[in-house]
């Protein structure tokens, strides 16, 4: 029975987030990646399928903390390693970028919530973690190839199994909202 | 385990990827309106010379704006280093002969290579072909990147690169390329306005979709709660 109410919500859940997707990229054409309404109003209909999904913040733990910051760490590090250089700059402050900020804030979060957070319970309670690991890392990669195109699948699916990761070792959607939130920050103030 | 394998993977993965990749795993990419030749502001230049060595170095070249509207990514060995390397990418009017398969979108770019005599270069091998990287108008249709040979155009396999809507092909000779839009006949194309009857038709479509889905999960949810 628990099983079964599992993996009605995981499909609901699913169906919901790829019906956000879709309507970002249909309501953000002719470069849904670029427009920040669009990423806006994906944010919060995610938001909403993971609210109405039953996800509720839980207090939030030092140790998940501490593994998030660790996690954004490891996700700029690879990067900055693959650089060979590790000397960074920061992107000049203007308003594009204070404009930015907030929508990749909230696009972040919201996407942690709604796949790592009310789409990786239901998944749990259907397959356990490791189906709901796959399960999200693979969905988590495939919305963002209609964005930024099939170059960017491998980047996410090692990004979305990282992630998935720290949901499972922290036991929370804290520890990979922060990594990821680190990470998609970083993508804009670092040049 | 997971997190040490994906950090492992993620390595590598970085590693494979061409230099100028930005570290974008999701989010929200920056774009500043196209800027197209002839307007204001107007399509920037780049240039960059590589002093003599053994081997030429990996490296980049791109435009300044953001994204970069012309890029191109080298391999190490791409040129004959032995005297000083100038790459540079410059926006040109478009020649009078038009592509076969569709009409230009945004502006061409001629993309070249000098010796220190001022020699025109070419990659030294087919297997050290460069990454073109040009951004278009609109992911929707998606523009194939097409190489003009001074003649005739010839579209090259394409792919979406990413932010901004660029799009990447890999050549083994320089010249001039631009991106086009599938279908019509001849001349440059004005941005894509998207929306029309079919667009808001989706939208609705995809919105009650949306609603139906988040009622259904309230409705889950509540039995659940009633039940415990």
């Amino acid at each position: 029975m628990v099983r079964r109410r599992g993996a009605t919500r995981s499909v609901l859940c699913i169906t919901g987030i790829l019906a956000a997707a879709a309507l970002r990229g249909a309501a953000g054409a002719p470069d849904a990646a670029a427009s920040m309404s669009a990423g806006a109003a994906f944010g919060v209909t995610l938001l909403a399928v993971a609210v109405a999904a039953g996800w509720r913040p839980a207090r939030p733990r030092l140790a998940a903390v501490a593994l998030g910051c660790a996690g954004g760490g490891a996700l700029i590090g690879a990067w900055l390693l693959a650089r060979g250089s590790p000397s960074v700059e920061i992107a000049p402050i203007n308003a594009g970028l204070a404009l930015w900020t907030p929508v990749v804030a909230v696009v972040a979060v919201a996407e942690e919530i709604a796949i790592r957070g009310a789409l990786f319970d239901a998944l749990r309670s259907w397959c356990g973690d490791g189906g709901a690991l796959v399960a999200t890392t693979l969905l988590f990669a495939g919305l963002h190839v209609p964005l930024y195109g099939v170059g960017s699948l491998p980047l996410d699916l090692a990004a979305g199994m990282l992630l998935g990761g720290l949901r499972i070792v922290s036991g929370g959607v804290l520890a990979p909202a922060l990594a990821h939130l680190i990470a998609d920050l970083a993508g804009g103030w670092l040049l | 385990m997971v997190v040490l394998a994906s950090v492992a993977a993620l390595t590598l993965v970085w590693r494979l990827l061409p230099a100028g990749s930005p570290p974008i795993y999701d989010g929200q990419c920056i774009a500043d309106p196209y800027a197209a030749l002839g307007g204001s502001p107007a399509p920037q230049a780049a240039e960059k010379t590589f002093p003599a060595a053994g081997t030429f170095p990996a490296a980049e070249v791109l435009t300044g704006e953001t994204p970069p509207q012309a890029q191109i990514l080298m391999e190490a060995g791409t040129f004959d280093n032995s005297t000083a390397v100038t790459v540079s990418i410059a926006p040109v009017a478009a020649p009078t002969v038009k592509p076969p398969n569709g009409t230009i979108e945004g502006n061409v770019y001629r993309f070249s290579a000098r010796n220190a005599s001022g020699g025109e270069l070419e990659p030294a091998s087919p297997s050290l072909a460069v990454f073109i990287i040009l951004r278009g108008l609109t992911s929707s249709p998606a523009p194939t990147i097409d190489r003009f040979n001074g003649t005739s155009w010839t579209p090259l396999s394409t792919l979406n690169a990413g932010c901004g809507n660029t799009f990447e092909v890999t050549s083994t000779q320089l010249g001039e390329f631009a991106a086009v839009r599938p279908g019509g006949a001849g001349g440059t194309t004005p941005p894509a306005s998207g929306g029309g009857v079919p667009g808001v038709a989706v939208i609705g479509g995809l919105a009650v979709l949306l609603i139906i889905v988040v009622a259904v999960l309230f409705s889950l949810d509540r039995r659940r709660g009633a039940a415990r």
